[in-house]
Protein backbone atom coordinates (compact mmCIF):
# COMPACT_ATOMS: atom_id res chain seq x y z
CA UNK A 1 0.00 0.00 0.00
CA UNK A 2 1.41 3.38 -0.98
CA UNK A 3 0.48 6.95 -0.34
CA UNK A 4 -0.69 8.86 -3.44
CA UNK A 5 2.42 9.19 -5.66
CA UNK A 6 1.56 12.80 -6.50
CA UNK A 7 1.47 13.51 -2.77
CA UNK A 8 -0.04 16.74 -1.56
CA UNK A 9 0.16 18.31 -5.02
CA UNK A 10 -3.26 16.78 -5.67
CA UNK A 11 -6.46 18.66 -4.85
CA UNK A 12 -7.11 16.67 -1.68
CA UNK A 13 -5.32 17.28 1.61
CA UNK A 14 -5.11 13.53 2.25
CA UNK A 15 -2.69 11.42 0.27
CA UNK A 16 -5.07 8.49 0.79
CA UNK A 17 -8.11 10.35 -0.55
CA UNK A 18 -7.37 8.80 -3.94
CA UNK A 19 -8.67 5.50 -2.60
CA UNK A 20 -11.67 7.06 -0.91
CA UNK A 21 -9.76 7.47 2.36
CA UNK A 22 -9.63 3.69 2.71
CA UNK A 23 -6.19 2.46 1.66
CA UNK A 24 -6.83 -1.09 2.87
CA UNK A 25 -9.84 -2.16 0.85
CA UNK A 26 -9.50 -0.10 -2.33
CA UNK A 27 -6.77 0.27 -4.89
CA UNK A 28 -6.12 2.86 -7.58
CA UNK A 29 -4.06 1.09 -10.24
CA UNK A 30 -4.35 4.01 -12.70
CA UNK A 31 -5.92 7.41 -12.89
CA UNK A 32 -6.01 8.44 -9.22
CA UNK A 33 -9.38 10.10 -9.66
CA UNK A 34 -12.28 7.66 -9.66
CA UNK A 35 -14.18 9.22 -6.67
CA UNK A 36 -14.04 12.65 -8.33
CA UNK A 37 -15.11 11.22 -11.68
CA UNK A 38 -18.09 9.42 -10.13
CA UNK A 39 -19.05 12.68 -8.39
CA UNK A 40 -18.74 14.60 -11.67
CA UNK A 41 -20.85 12.03 -13.49
CA UNK A 42 -23.51 12.17 -10.77
CA UNK A 43 -23.54 15.99 -10.84
CA UNK A 44 -24.08 15.90 -14.61
CA UNK A 45 -26.81 13.24 -14.38
CA UNK A 46 -28.72 15.18 -11.74
CA UNK A 47 -28.21 18.65 -13.19
CA UNK A 48 -26.28 20.10 -10.25
CA UNK A 49 -22.98 20.47 -12.15
CA UNK A 50 -21.79 24.07 -12.66
CA UNK A 51 -21.82 25.33 -16.27
CA UNK A 52 -18.03 25.77 -16.39
CA UNK A 53 -15.31 24.14 -14.30
CA UNK A 54 -11.58 24.81 -14.59
CA UNK A 55 -9.13 22.28 -13.13
CA UNK A 56 -5.75 23.78 -12.31
CA UNK A 57 -2.37 22.16 -13.00
CA UNK A 58 -2.13 20.67 -9.50
CA UNK A 59 -5.41 18.75 -9.65
CA UNK A 60 -5.54 15.00 -10.21
CA UNK A 61 -7.93 15.53 -13.13
CA UNK A 62 -5.56 17.84 -15.02
CA UNK A 63 -2.63 15.55 -14.38
CA UNK A 64 -4.65 12.65 -15.80
CA UNK A 65 -5.51 14.63 -18.92
CA UNK A 66 -1.93 15.86 -19.47
CA UNK A 67 -0.99 12.16 -19.93
CA UNK A 68 -3.79 11.51 -22.42
CA UNK A 69 -3.05 10.42 -26.01
CA UNK A 70 -4.81 13.49 -27.43
CA UNK A 71 -2.53 15.87 -25.53
CA UNK A 72 0.54 13.91 -26.62
CA UNK A 73 -0.68 13.99 -30.25
CA UNK A 74 -1.34 17.74 -30.01
CA UNK A 75 2.14 18.42 -28.61
CA UNK A 76 3.70 16.32 -31.38
CA UNK A 77 1.70 18.38 -33.88
CA UNK A 78 2.82 21.63 -32.19
CA UNK A 79 6.46 20.48 -32.35
CA UNK A 80 6.06 19.62 -36.03
CA UNK A 81 4.44 23.00 -36.87
CA UNK A 82 7.18 24.88 -35.01
CA UNK A 83 10.07 22.61 -36.01
CA UNK A 84 13.42 24.39 -35.97
CA UNK A 85 11.94 27.66 -34.65
CA UNK A 86 13.26 29.37 -31.54
CA UNK A 87 10.82 29.55 -28.60
CA UNK A 88 10.17 33.25 -29.16
CA UNK A 89 8.89 32.36 -32.65
CA UNK A 90 6.59 29.53 -31.62
CA UNK A 91 3.01 29.91 -32.74
CA UNK A 92 -0.03 28.52 -30.83
CA UNK A 93 -2.05 25.52 -32.02
CA UNK A 94 -5.72 25.61 -31.06
CA UNK A 95 -8.75 23.33 -31.41
CA UNK A 96 -6.76 20.10 -31.90
CA UNK A 97 -9.48 17.46 -31.67
CA UNK A 98 -9.14 14.02 -30.11
CA UNK A 99 -11.86 11.55 -31.08
CA UNK A 100 -12.52 8.97 -28.34
CA UNK A 101 -14.37 6.04 -29.97
CA UNK A 102 -13.74 2.34 -29.21
CA UNK A 103 -9.94 2.80 -29.44
CA UNK A 104 -10.05 5.65 -26.92
CA UNK A 105 -12.19 3.54 -24.61
CA UNK A 106 -9.48 0.89 -24.68
CA UNK A 107 -6.54 3.32 -24.38
CA UNK A 108 -8.05 5.19 -21.42
CA UNK A 109 -8.23 1.91 -19.50
CA UNK A 110 -8.87 2.57 -15.81
CA UNK A 111 -8.05 6.27 -16.05
CA UNK A 112 -11.40 7.56 -14.87
CA UNK A 113 -10.87 11.19 -15.93
CA UNK A 114 -10.08 10.18 -19.50
CA UNK A 115 -13.08 7.83 -19.50
CA UNK A 116 -15.33 10.63 -18.20
CA UNK A 117 -14.02 13.22 -20.68
CA UNK A 118 -14.16 11.06 -23.83
CA UNK A 119 -13.54 13.27 -26.87
CA UNK A 120 -12.00 16.70 -26.36
CA UNK A 121 -10.06 19.51 -28.01
CA UNK A 122 -6.63 20.84 -27.04
CA UNK A 123 -5.23 24.38 -27.16
CA UNK A 124 -1.46 24.85 -26.87
CA UNK A 125 0.16 28.22 -26.14
CA UNK A 126 3.93 28.72 -25.88
CA UNK A 127 5.21 30.29 -22.66
CA UNK A 128 8.35 32.43 -22.58
CA UNK A 129 10.64 29.85 -20.96
CA UNK A 130 10.12 27.28 -23.72
CA UNK A 131 7.32 25.40 -22.05
CA UNK A 132 3.72 25.11 -23.15
CA UNK A 133 0.45 26.14 -21.56
CA UNK A 134 -1.87 23.22 -22.43
CA UNK A 135 -5.66 23.52 -22.17
CA UNK A 136 -7.96 20.53 -22.64
CA UNK A 137 -11.57 21.53 -23.34
CA UNK A 138 -14.51 19.21 -22.89
CA UNK A 139 -18.27 19.63 -23.10
CA UNK A 140 -20.29 17.01 -21.25
CA UNK A 141 -23.55 16.56 -23.11
CA UNK A 142 -26.03 13.96 -24.28
CA UNK A 143 -24.54 14.30 -27.78
CA UNK A 144 -21.09 13.47 -26.44
CA UNK A 145 -22.41 10.68 -24.19
CA UNK A 146 -24.07 8.96 -27.15
CA UNK A 147 -21.03 9.35 -29.45
CA UNK A 148 -22.64 12.05 -31.61
CA UNK A 149 -25.83 10.10 -32.36
CA UNK A 150 -28.03 12.25 -30.10
CA UNK A 151 -28.82 15.56 -31.90
CA UNK A 152 -27.15 18.65 -30.45
CA UNK A 153 -30.38 20.66 -30.70
CA UNK A 154 -32.07 18.22 -28.28
CA UNK A 155 -29.47 18.68 -25.50
CA UNK A 156 -30.99 19.98 -22.23
CA UNK A 157 -29.54 23.31 -21.02
CA UNK A 158 -27.23 23.53 -18.02
CA UNK A 159 -29.07 23.10 -14.74
CA UNK A 160 -31.24 20.31 -16.12
CA UNK A 161 -30.44 16.62 -15.66
CA UNK A 162 -27.83 15.66 -18.28
CA UNK A 163 -27.62 19.29 -19.40
CA UNK A 164 -24.54 20.73 -21.11
CA UNK A 165 -21.56 21.49 -18.87
CA UNK A 166 -18.00 22.34 -19.84
CA UNK A 167 -14.71 21.48 -18.21
CA UNK A 168 -11.23 22.81 -18.85
CA UNK A 169 -8.08 21.01 -17.69
CA UNK A 170 -4.93 23.14 -17.55
CA UNK A 171 -1.29 22.09 -17.39
CA UNK A 172 2.26 23.05 -18.30
CA UNK A 173 4.37 20.71 -20.42
CA UNK A 174 7.72 20.92 -22.20
CA UNK A 175 8.05 21.32 -25.97
CA UNK A 176 10.70 19.84 -28.23
CA UNK A 177 10.85 21.58 -31.57
CA UNK A 178 14.48 20.69 -32.21
CA UNK A 179 15.60 24.32 -32.49
CA UNK A 180 19.33 24.79 -32.05
CA UNK A 181 21.68 27.65 -32.74
CA UNK A 182 20.30 31.09 -33.66
CA UNK A 183 21.26 32.14 -30.15
CA UNK A 184 18.28 30.47 -28.60
CA UNK A 185 19.01 26.77 -28.23
CA UNK A 186 15.87 24.84 -27.36
CA UNK A 187 15.07 26.44 -24.02
CA UNK B 1 -26.49 -8.95 -43.20
CA UNK B 2 -24.21 -7.08 -45.57
CA UNK B 3 -25.43 -3.72 -44.19
CA UNK B 4 -24.78 -4.96 -40.65
CA UNK B 5 -21.21 -5.88 -41.60
CA UNK B 6 -20.63 -2.46 -43.16
CA UNK B 7 -21.99 -0.70 -40.06
CA UNK B 8 -19.81 -2.85 -37.81
CA UNK B 9 -16.71 -2.10 -39.89
CA UNK B 10 -17.64 1.61 -39.88
CA UNK B 11 -18.04 1.57 -36.10
CA UNK B 12 -14.69 -0.12 -35.57
CA UNK B 13 -12.87 1.98 -38.15
CA UNK B 14 -14.59 5.21 -37.15
CA UNK B 15 -16.02 5.65 -40.67
CA UNK B 16 -12.95 7.69 -41.63
CA UNK B 17 -13.23 9.52 -44.94
CA UNK B 18 -10.61 10.88 -47.27
CA UNK B 19 -11.14 14.15 -49.05
CA UNK B 20 -9.18 16.14 -51.59
CA UNK B 21 -8.54 19.84 -51.06
CA UNK B 22 -10.80 20.48 -54.06
CA UNK B 23 -13.73 18.75 -52.33
CA UNK B 24 -13.19 20.71 -49.13
CA UNK B 25 -12.83 24.11 -50.82
CA UNK B 26 -15.90 26.32 -50.60
CA UNK B 27 -17.83 28.69 -48.37
CA UNK B 28 -18.68 27.66 -44.79
CA UNK B 29 -21.07 29.55 -42.52
CA UNK B 30 -21.74 29.44 -38.77
CA UNK B 31 -24.26 31.58 -36.87
CA UNK B 32 -22.66 32.43 -33.54
CA UNK B 33 -22.79 35.21 -30.93
CA UNK B 34 -25.65 36.95 -32.71
CA UNK B 35 -23.58 37.34 -35.90
CA UNK B 36 -22.53 35.33 -38.92
CA UNK B 37 -19.07 33.77 -39.16
CA UNK B 38 -17.89 32.83 -42.68
CA UNK B 39 -14.82 30.96 -43.85
CA UNK B 40 -14.13 30.82 -47.56
CA UNK B 41 -11.58 28.16 -48.50
CA UNK B 42 -10.10 28.63 -51.96
CA UNK B 43 -8.81 25.59 -53.84
CA UNK B 44 -5.50 27.47 -54.35
CA UNK B 45 -4.77 27.10 -50.59
CA UNK B 46 -5.81 30.54 -49.36
CA UNK B 47 -8.72 31.42 -47.07
CA UNK B 48 -10.78 34.47 -46.21
CA UNK B 49 -12.48 34.65 -42.83
CA UNK B 50 -15.13 37.25 -41.94
CA UNK B 51 -17.40 37.89 -38.99
CA UNK B 52 -20.44 40.10 -39.43
CA UNK B 53 -22.05 41.31 -36.20
CA UNK B 54 -25.76 41.87 -35.68
CA UNK B 55 -25.19 45.60 -36.22
CA UNK B 56 -23.55 44.90 -39.58
CA UNK B 57 -19.91 45.59 -38.63
CA UNK B 58 -17.50 43.30 -40.42
CA UNK B 59 -14.08 42.09 -39.26
CA UNK B 60 -12.00 39.93 -41.57
CA UNK B 61 -8.62 38.26 -42.09
CA UNK B 62 -6.96 35.98 -44.61
CA UNK B 63 -4.21 33.40 -44.77
CA UNK B 64 -3.36 29.94 -46.07
CA UNK B 65 -4.90 26.55 -45.31
CA UNK B 66 -3.94 22.92 -45.72
CA UNK B 67 -5.79 19.64 -45.36
CA UNK B 68 -4.20 17.29 -42.83
CA UNK B 69 -4.91 13.73 -41.73
CA UNK B 70 -4.97 13.78 -37.92
CA UNK B 71 -6.15 11.27 -35.29
CA UNK B 72 -9.73 12.56 -35.25
CA UNK B 73 -9.93 12.53 -39.06
CA UNK B 74 -9.34 14.89 -41.99
CA UNK B 75 -8.71 18.36 -40.59
CA UNK B 76 -8.44 21.82 -42.12
CA UNK B 77 -5.45 23.72 -40.67
CA UNK B 78 -5.83 27.50 -40.95
CA UNK B 79 -2.49 29.26 -40.50
CA UNK B 80 -2.12 32.72 -38.93
CA UNK B 81 -5.74 32.55 -37.78
CA UNK B 82 -7.50 34.05 -34.77
CA UNK B 83 -11.20 33.67 -33.96
CA UNK B 84 -12.97 36.96 -34.72
CA UNK B 85 -15.73 36.50 -32.15
CA UNK B 86 -14.95 38.92 -29.28
CA UNK B 87 -15.68 36.33 -26.56
CA UNK B 88 -13.19 33.87 -28.06
CA UNK B 89 -9.82 34.79 -26.59
CA UNK B 90 -7.71 32.23 -28.41
CA UNK B 91 -4.69 34.00 -29.89
CA UNK B 92 -3.38 33.99 -33.45
CA UNK B 93 -1.83 30.72 -34.59
CA UNK B 94 -2.75 27.47 -36.31
CA UNK B 95 -6.47 26.82 -35.88
CA UNK B 96 -7.76 23.31 -36.61
CA UNK B 97 -11.21 22.34 -37.83
CA UNK B 98 -12.19 18.68 -38.14
CA UNK B 99 -14.02 17.86 -41.39
CA UNK B 100 -17.21 15.87 -40.96
CA UNK B 101 -19.95 14.78 -43.34
CA UNK B 102 -23.45 14.41 -41.94
CA UNK B 103 -26.64 13.71 -43.91
CA UNK B 104 -24.97 14.85 -47.13
CA UNK B 105 -23.70 18.12 -45.66
CA UNK B 106 -20.07 18.99 -45.01
CA UNK B 107 -19.08 20.62 -41.70
CA UNK B 108 -15.93 22.13 -40.19
CA UNK B 109 -16.32 21.17 -36.53
CA UNK B 110 -15.69 23.79 -33.83
CA UNK B 111 -16.89 21.65 -30.91
CA UNK B 112 -16.32 17.90 -31.22
CA UNK B 113 -18.51 17.15 -28.18
CA UNK B 114 -21.53 19.06 -29.44
CA UNK B 115 -20.93 18.11 -33.07
CA UNK B 116 -21.38 21.72 -34.18
CA UNK B 117 -19.48 23.91 -36.58
CA UNK B 118 -19.39 25.72 -39.92
CA UNK B 119 -21.71 24.28 -42.60
CA UNK B 120 -20.68 24.26 -46.25
CA UNK B 121 -22.92 26.26 -48.58
CA UNK B 122 -23.82 24.76 -51.94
Amino acid sequence: MESDPIGLMGKSYSTYAYVGGNPISRTDPMGLTWPESVAMGWAWLTGIAPPDTVYGPQTNQSQDMMQSPGVQNAINYFNQKNAGKCPNQWSPVTNYDYSFGPKGLWQAGLNSTQQFVGSYSVNIYPISNGTLDVQVNNTTSMTSFFYGIYPNSWNPPNGWPMGNTSQQYVGTLPASTGATGCGCGNQ
Amino acid sequence: MKLGSVLLICLLAGCSSHYSAGEIAGKYVLSVGGGVDTIDLDANGTYTHAYKTKSGAIDHQDGTWTLEDLQAGPTVALDNFRPLLAEDTRGRGTYLLLVKRSFGNLYLITNIDLDEGYKKQF
